[in-house]
């Protein structure tokens, strides 16, 4: 990778790993103390006035989804900021980004939502883009089970030994 | 200021300054690497 190419990756990175952190606090920022939000004047976050993304909304945060999402958001962004276990974590967060996408860029299409939803997943492709070269053993259309206890085969591709009878 | 405006206002700000500083830092931290190694010879 040139040297310059490895400044982008790395501004993209903190870009998108600061992007998700800052979301998840925000989110959080909510759980604090009574005492501590009303000193800084917070307020909750306005609710969702699209009628379709309002129900949608309300709907995975009664049924706690949506505190699993930004706990997922959460957990991405730090690992994006540590440089820890970044394909993995850019694919557990790619689920997130098309539902955002779709919400933002075809249901409620507002001025923001429109720059916000293509913006999320643009930055986790870019990303994907950009460690695609670890995805390739997992581009393998058919594979027998390989659990961690079995012994590694030696030689060969991975799981030849296992192939199927 | 209201704590919601400055998340507002820092939406977007704070992932730019963040990512911007840490390339920073990153590419005067290879500059200053490439220098020391040209002075060691």
């Amino acid at each position: 990778m040139t040297a310059k190419l490895k400044y982008v990756v790395l501004w993209f990175r903190t870009f998108y790993g600061a992007h998700l952190t800052y979301s998840a606090m925000r989110y959080y920022l909510a759980y604090a103390p009574k005492s501590l939000l009303l000193a800084v004047h917070y307020k909750p976050l306005g609710a969702v006035t699209h009628p379709l993304a309002h129900a949608f909304v309300d709907a995975i945060t009664a049924t706690g989804i949506y505190h699993v999402v930004k706990t997922v958001e959460l957990i991405v962004g730090i690992a994006l900021l540590a440089n820890l276990f970044v394909p993995l974590v850019l694919v557990i967060e790619m689920p997130i980004s098309v539902v955002i996408f779709i919400l933002n860029f075809f249901v409620v299409a507002s001025d923001r939502q429109l720059f916000s939803g293509p913006q999320e997943i643009l930055l986790n492709g870019l990303l994907m883009v950009f460690y695609s070269r670890y995805y390739l053993p997992l581009l393998k259309p058919v594979v027998p089970p390989l659990p961690l206890w079995t012994r590694e085969p030696s030689t060969g591709t991975l799981g030849s030994d296992h192939a199927p009878q | 200021m209201h704590l919601n405006k400055i998340f507002d206002l820092w939406y977007d700000l704070v992932p730019t300054l963040t990512a911007s500083v840490v390339v920073l830092i990153a590419v005067l931290r290879d500059v200053r690497r490439k220098h020391r190694r040209e002075r060691e010879g």
